[in-house]
């Protein structure tokens, strides 16, 4: 171990945590509501609602992040109508064909998520709300969605730090992530056990925040 | 490398890629498994210690013959969990080098220019081997919980 190496090369790694916060934060914002989104399909009563939603979660879910991203960000440059299309501004940039291939996959899986959540729920519950009068707007919102939330918490918490450590894959796709710049330091130092130590806590000091901050609501939420 | 110039040698040396591949994601799923296991074991009824220890059997029978069978019942779903995850896991295996199905698909994609077939494939076949091992994992889940 070389300290000064380390601390040579720390502020650049620190700055790329940057890009690494802001791919995990952002995916799992769009991630929420393509989850919700399609956890309320599952529980519709259309068939081709349910099977949509059914076989999304179930390629996303059977399938590695690497090869979606993969698939996004070589493969589809290769139809020629999303070329042409409005599509190719965002889909020519790696930035937004990781936080998309990112998105749609955290999606099918909290997709799952909030479904479980909500299939928990207690009837006697849902029940009661409308024998006091409540309409649907307000069911959902007051009642299902609050319960929906605290029975999700502790899965959905899991589902945040596989996505914090997912985004080291951005760095297959030219992205200089915190893994990515890791990667360039080491192709011009040749050191990698140092560099990889130094990105390596970096990553566990996100995941015990975050891994903290779940356990804070847990307890808010608790009851 | 470290450990071997402690000992006098400078050379470099090459560590077959399988086995390293093999060995970090198998640290990785023991990780996994290690908690699955635990709250397997936890949630076995107490009981069930106590009778075993009364009726007078070592503690290895008694793991074997009685703790384990109710385990792994209850450790079955999550482990195919983890089964799942480890599987995905693999294809970063191709970035040491080791000639899987995703290196396998980045070389035939970046030879002929097709990659959203070859990376479709990929797709494809890790979807066949995750309905294949759930299939299988359904198969045990309900082998261990026949007596239920």
């Amino acid at each position: 171990m070389d300290l000064e190496f380390i601390s040579e090369h720390f502020p650049r790694l620190l700055k790329a945590t940057k890009l690494t916060i802001e791919l995990t934060s952002l995916s799992l914002l769009f991630g929420i509501f393509v989850g919700v989104f399609f956890a309320i399909l599952r529980t519709s009563k259309n068939k081709i609602l349910f099977f949509i939603s059914y076989y999304y979660s179930y390629i996303f879910r059977g399938t590695p992040l690497l090869v979606q991203i993969f698939i996004i960000y070589f493969g589809l440059g290769q139809v020629e109508w999303i070329r042409e299309s409005f599509l190719w501004v965002f889909l020519k940039e790696p930035y937004s064909c990781a936080i998309l291939a990112f998105t749609l996959n955290t999606g099918a899986y909290s997709s799952e998520i909030f479904r479980s959540a909500f299939e928990t729920i207690n009837k006697g519950f849902v029940e009661a709300a409308e024998s006091l009068g409540l309409n649907k707007k307000n069911i959902f919102f007051k009642i299902k969605l609050p319960i929906a939330i605290r029975q999700s918490l502790p899965a959905y918490g899991n589902e945040m730090i596989l996505m914090l450590k997912g985004t080291s894959l951005a760095s297959t796709v030219t992205l200089l992530d915190l893994t990515g710049v890791a990667k360039h330091i080491i192709s011009t130092t040749f050191r990698p056990v140092e560099v990889f130590i130094v990105a390596g806590s970096i990553y566990l000091l996100m995941t015990f925040i975050i891994h903290n901050v779940i356990k804070l609501l847990e307890k808010k939420y608790g009851y | 490398m470290y450990v071997a110039k402690i000992f006098g040698y400078d050379g470099y040396i090459e560590i077959n890629a399988f086995l390293t591949g093999a060995f970090s994601i198998g640290i990785i799923s023991g990780a996994y498994s290690t908690e699955v296991f635990r709250g397997a074991v936890q949630s076995i009824n107490k009981g069930q210690f106590e009778a075993s220890e009364v009726l007078g059997f070592k503690k290895k029978i008694y793991y074997y013959k009685v703790i384990i069978p109710q385990m792994l019942r209850l450790a079955l779903p999550n482990i195919s969990n983890v089964w799942q995850i480890t599987l995905k896991d693999t294809s970063l295996i191709s970035v040491t080098g080791l000639v899987e199905i995703m290196r396998m698909s980045y070389v035939a994609a970046g030879s002929t220019r097709d990659p959203l077939f070859f990376y479709s494939f990929a797709a494809v076949l890790y979807l066949f081997l995750t309905f294949l091992s759930m299939k299988l994992f359904n198969k045990l889940e309900k082998h261990y919980s026949r007596g239920y």
